[in-house]
């Protein structure tokens, strides 16, 4: 979420609620004979406040899971989520008297200070890292269909070279679409031939023999350059030598740059669409390490938010039973 | 390769030679030797009890003619499940409205049987139906692929049902030239299925129609044997948009496309299939205004008309009663008028002095047309169409393939309306609804040439899901409430697709000016609602020809699990689209994004900056607002604007529009309505590449007049027309327009009325 002018109300009323709030620690303190005490009718307010915002906080997870819900809009209860969420630091740092205590006490504000800080990185997070994303990956797609499409552009990568060099002699297992070089083949009712069926025969076709006529000694050169570096970074995980060879938009041009100084001039259409699915991986990886950094953070905010809550409501009978 | 499949094909069976062809007793009367035309087109085949003649889903091009036997025929896919009559626990009603599930609609379901390819149509509760000898079936599927004979690539049409010989049946398989070319014209076999229509398929029909929901055995019976059945070649209009209705259709078999003609273009309602309905409009009563002009300014007068009696006169008094207090040459009570079938009948009356005079003849008594006027003492009385009640077409419809039609004409309805005023009420209501829907369709489409915004695929649309990708977090919590929307867990919304700047349009329904999506649902299970939300209902049987139909990919075929509970579940395929959240107050992907970036657009006036390519210079001041008759002197006012406008540059159409100075529509097609000008001109006649064109208007020329916008002057320039262009009157050829002046143009009289000041 991108915190700007529409969030202004909530900044407005929070920093009302925290003035009032810290006018009311004030007081309270100064007046307290041992100084502020969680355990005092204030501190105890400040704690009620504090738990009850917090337990508020929890329930975005569950407002998300029924998004029709008449209980505003998510965007709303995200908006809530930070603003109160940081009111919340301050209801509790006054229930604290700003002490961090002992045992169960000081591992609750260690959690509170992580999940705080964790959530204000993520909100840093997603200012800017969509918009990285978009400048950085145009090419990209849906996050989990990721080593599907990887796969897919292997595919169609040695569907690409064969036409030059015949058969790589790799397989892939059982191909997920069907590939025929570009072609569309429709049901043929005299010939009662499915377009599986076709397009498996031109496969073969493929496989058999060169499609492109390219001299045997520019063959073998394609065929090694592609076994060796390009193929291995069209891999789910490529190798550290892959990643570095393809590391920018500037070393794929330059790498494919050299091949065509090299290859004939018969080959440049297939070293022409190399590049370009060789440049849609790199995107790809970069999209995947930013989806990363922009959701990875939730996997340490939202466990010990759970935790949290937890071991508070365990504080809480802990305190005013004994 | 199509040819080769319709014309020839190894049908398997056994072929008959004509001479056994001629002798099997329903063909009595066609010839032996037109048979012999057709070599191998048709074959006979025997099926055991229980055997699969045809499957649902499966492409066909041949029709199937039931010899001997009985044959079973049902759709396998699952349908609604019956809801439980249990009222909701307290508990529950508020768990749900957390939830925001939305309320269970009671009533009656909007369709009661599902439209399938065969004389009959199959109850929505249980899918299933049992054809006997003598019966045609998939003769749709047949015509269909006969009329895609010359295209390269053809798109079958697929089975809508299942067929399943119930005992021993003996089938003719047939190729649709046979169908089409023999069949079809032998008024014997034609009539007999025509009867086997009308005893089977078409009361089930007129009950599907909401209006006639109600109605006794007996009317029924009355409409069934006036039905009249016609047949429709690809291509063929069937009605115009305003044409007079006189009859009101039920579709048969076919497609038929509805569209409407607006200023900015032709849009496409819907595809009508089988059991669907059109024309209710026919059936209403006619209904009339007449309004009357003195000679002096301001002597108006104007009252609704129907088939009472109405009286007008000088001091005419009553609830239907007409007074033109004005006019000393009329009597008190001189003349009464009332609506005879499409006309009015006018008659003086005993206390009438004076003679009514009509086309330059004193009458007694006469029928006036819808436009004629009359003349009594000194007022012209014009006979005028109720616009609200109006019977004429709202819309085109034109045949997509080989249609058949019943046709019911308002006259065999007329003398049943008495006996059933609710049948009455609720087809005025209908009328209602269909002009209430049209005004709301003419503000939503935008004014300015449709056809160029139809070059960016974006404007194909009228409501597009965008996500901005500075904002998206890539969360898919989008994706996950269109899956949690929806009972069946399949998300509508995929998080892919064209780019344009900073947005990701995603694969959702764009809710189309022109749904090719609805052109070839074998049971008519995609429709458009009054909204144009595209919905497609349960009783879809997945053969995905809306999916490959739909040129975005806006629809899938997704494997669902059915059953009832009672059997075991086994995954059908289904065709999904979005339908915008039609049961909410919202899309509730867009209700979803917690980072507020998706959104739900009308694409013209959201790209509206980037569609502008040109620029106006508006003065700030106020258009000084003045009558027609009363104007400040020309050259005065020409010198004031210069020293005190400021200019602006306006580059976004979105607030240019509302600018520019509009017409509001005073008598004419569509009068109430405004059209708004355009830059740098707009033109009006009966051409079509007049701006606004008005085909019907006789008075009209083909480029009859435009309007420029000079200098930020708006100037009506008459194009040499036949009839001349009327200012506030008076003819004239070139005039700058003033707010408030009244401008005729053939039949069409419009008000100039100044636009919004920036």
């Amino acid at each position: 979420m991108i915190v700007d002018r529409s969030h202004s109300r909530w900044m407005l009323g929070c920093a009302a609620l925290g003035l009032g709030s810290t006018a009311a620690y004030v007081f309270y303190a100064l007046r307290a004979p041992n100084g502020p005490s969680g355990g005092s009718p204030a501190g105890l307010a400040f704690a009620f406040a504090g738990a009850g915002l917090i337990g508020f906080e929890c329930l975005l997870s569950l407002r998300k899971k029924y998004p029709a819900s008449p209980l505003g809009r998510v965007q709303t209860w995200l908006r809530a989520h930070i603003w109160l969420g940081l009111l919340s630091l301050l209801l509790i740092l006054f229930h604290a008297g700003f002490r961090w205590g002992q045992g169960l006490a000081l591992l609750l504000m260690w959690l509170f200070a992580v999940i705080t800080a964790s959530g204000v990185f993520g909100l840093v997070l997603q200012r800017y890292l969509p918009r990285r994303i978009t400048e950085l990956a145009p090419r990209e797609t849906l996050y989990d269909q990721i080593p599907q499409v990887i796969r897919l552009l292997r595919m169609e990568a040695d569907e690409r070279v064969e036409f030059v060099t015949a058969d790589l002699g790799v397989d892939d297992g059982e191909p997920a679409a069907l590939y025929a070089g570009g072609k569309k083949f429709y049901f043929d009712a005299a010939q009662r031939k499915s377009a599986a069926e076709k397009v498996e025969a031109e496969r073969q076709k493929r496989k058999a023999s060169p499609q492109i006529a390219v001299d045997e000694e520019a063959g073998r050169a394609l065929k090694a350059h592609y076994l060796q570096e390009i193929r291995p970074f069209l891999a789910l995980r490529p190798s550290g030598f892959a990643r570095r060879l393809f590391h920018n938009p500037g070393a794929v041009s330059a790498y494919f740059q050299y091949l065509r100084t090299i290859m004939p001039v018969a080959s440049h259409d297939v070293l022409r669409d190399l590049e370009a699915i060789c440049e849609e991986r790199r995107q790809l990886a970069v999209q995947a390490r930013l989806h990363r950094w922009l959701h990875g953070w939730l996997y340490v905010h939202v466990p010990l938010s759970m935790a949290f809550l937890v071991l508070t409501a365990v504080h809480a009978v802990l305190s005013l039973r004994y | 390769m199509a040819k080769d499949v319709i014309l020839a094909a190894d049908l398997g069976g056994t072929p008959l030679a004509p001479d056994e062809l001629a002798a099997i007793p329903d063909f009595a009367g066609i010839k032996k030797e037109i048979w012999g035309k057709f070599p191998g087109a048709i074959a006979r085949k025997t099926f055991r009890p229980g055997e699969i003649i045809l499957r649902e889903g499966e492409s066909g091009t041949t029709a199937f003619y039931l010899l001997s036997g009985s044959v079973e025929i049902f759709v396998n896919n699952p349908v609604a499940r019956v809801e439980s009559r249990r009222r909701p626990h307290r508990l529950t009603k508020i768990t749900n409205y957390i939830k925001g599930l939305p309320e269970r609609q009671q009533g009656r379901p909007a369709r009661t049987h599902i439209p399938i390819d065969a004389a009959v149509d199959l109850p929505l509760d249980n899918p299933i139906a049992t054809l006997e000898a003598g019966e045609l079936f998939g003769e749709m599927a047949a015509l269909a692929a006969l009329k895609q004979e010359k295209l390269k690539r053809p798109k079958f049409y697929p089975r809508s049902a299942t067929v399943r010989a119930k005992g021993e049946a003996v089938v003719l398989e047939m190729l649709p030239n046979i169908l089409n070319n023999v069949l079809y014209n032998a008024a014997a076999f034609k009539e007999k299925l025509n009867q086997g229509y009308r005893r089977r398929a078409l009361e089930t029909h007129l009950r599907s129609v909401p209006a006639f929901a109600g109605l006794s055995r007996e009317f029924l019976e009355h409409l069934r044997e006036r039905a009249e059945l016609v047949d429709f070649q690809p291509g063929q209009t069937i009605c115009r948009q305003g044409e007079v209705a006189d009859c009101f259709y039920l579709i048969r078999m076919g497609f038929v496309k509805v569209s409407q003609e607006f200023p900015g273009g032709e849009m496409v309602l819907a595809y009508l299939s089988r059991s669907s309905y059109f024309g209710e409009m026919g059936l209403l009563p006619s209904a009339f205004r007449v309004r009357a002009r003195g000679t002096a300014a301001g002597q108006i007068a104007e009252c609704a008309l129907s088939r009472e009696q109405l009286i007008c006169g000088r001091s005419a008094e009553g609830e239907r009663a007409l007074a033109i207090p004005w006019d000393e040459y009329l009597s008190r009570e001189h003349f009464e008028m009332r609506a005879e079938g499409r006309q009015v009948r006018v008659r003086r009356l005993p206390s009438g002095r004076n003679p009514i005079s009509f086309r330059q003849q004193p009458l007694d008594s006469f029928l006036v047309s819808p436009g004629e006027s009359f003349l009594a003492g000194g007022t012209t009385f014009e006979v005028l169409e109720d616009p609200f009640q109006a019977g004429r077409r709202t819309a085109t419809c034109s045949a997509v393939d080989y249609v058949q039609l019943v046709r019911i004409k308002a006259e065999d309805f007329a003398g049943m309306l008495d006996r059933f005023p609710e049948v009455n009420a609720a087809i005025t209501e209908v009328a209602r609804a269909r002009r209430q829907m049209d005004n709301q369709l003419l503000s939503r489409v935008q004014t300015l040439s449709v056809n160029d915004f139809l070059k960016q695929e974006l404007m194909q649309g009228q409501n597009l899901l965008l996500l901005d990708l500075g904002k998206c977090t890539r969360c898919d919590e989008c994706s996950k409430a269109c899956a949690a929307t929806h009972q069946d867990g399949v998300t509508r919304l995929i998080r892919e697709g064209l780019r344009f700047d900073k947005y990701l349009v995603a694969t959702s329904c764009r809710a189309c000016m022109d749904p090719l999506c609805m052109m070839r649902c074998p049971v008519g299970s995609i429709r458009r609602k009054e909204s144009l939300d595209i919905v497609i209902e349960d009783w879809c049987i997945g053969c995905g020809n809306c999916a490959a139909d739909c040129p975005y990919g806006n629809i899938n075929i997704v494997n669902l699990l059915g059953g009832d509970g009672r059997q075991k579940a086994e995954p059908r395929p289904k065709a999904v689209v979005c339908d915008l959240c039609v049961e909410y107050p919202e899309p509730n992907c867009v209700r979803a994004c917690a980072h507020g970036a998706a959104i739900r657009v009308e694409p013209t006036k959201y790209f509206a900056q980037e569609l502008a390519g040109f620029q106006l210079a508006v003065p700030a001041a106020k258009p000084a607002a003045g009558s027609s008759v009363d104007r400040p002197a020309a050259a005065e006012e020409q010198k004031a604007p210069e020293k005190a406008a400021e200019t602006r540059i306006i580059s976004n159409i979105a607030d240019l529009l509302p600018l520019l100075p509009r017409l509001k529509v005073r008598s004419g097609p569509r009068p109430g309505s405004v059209l708004q000008l355009r830059y740098p001109s707009t033109s009006f006649g009966r051409a079509p590449e007049a701006d606004y064109r008005f085909a019907d208007d006789e008075k009209m020329s083909r480029l009859h007049c435009q309007i420029v916008c000079e200098n930020n002057r708006f100037v009506l320039r008459d194009l040499n027309s036949t009839n001349g262009t009327l200012v506030n009157g008076n003819q004239v050829s070139e005039m700058d327009l003033r707010p408030g002046d009244v401008v005729v143009i053939g039949q069409l009289e419009v008000e100039f009325v100044a636009g919004q000041t920036p």
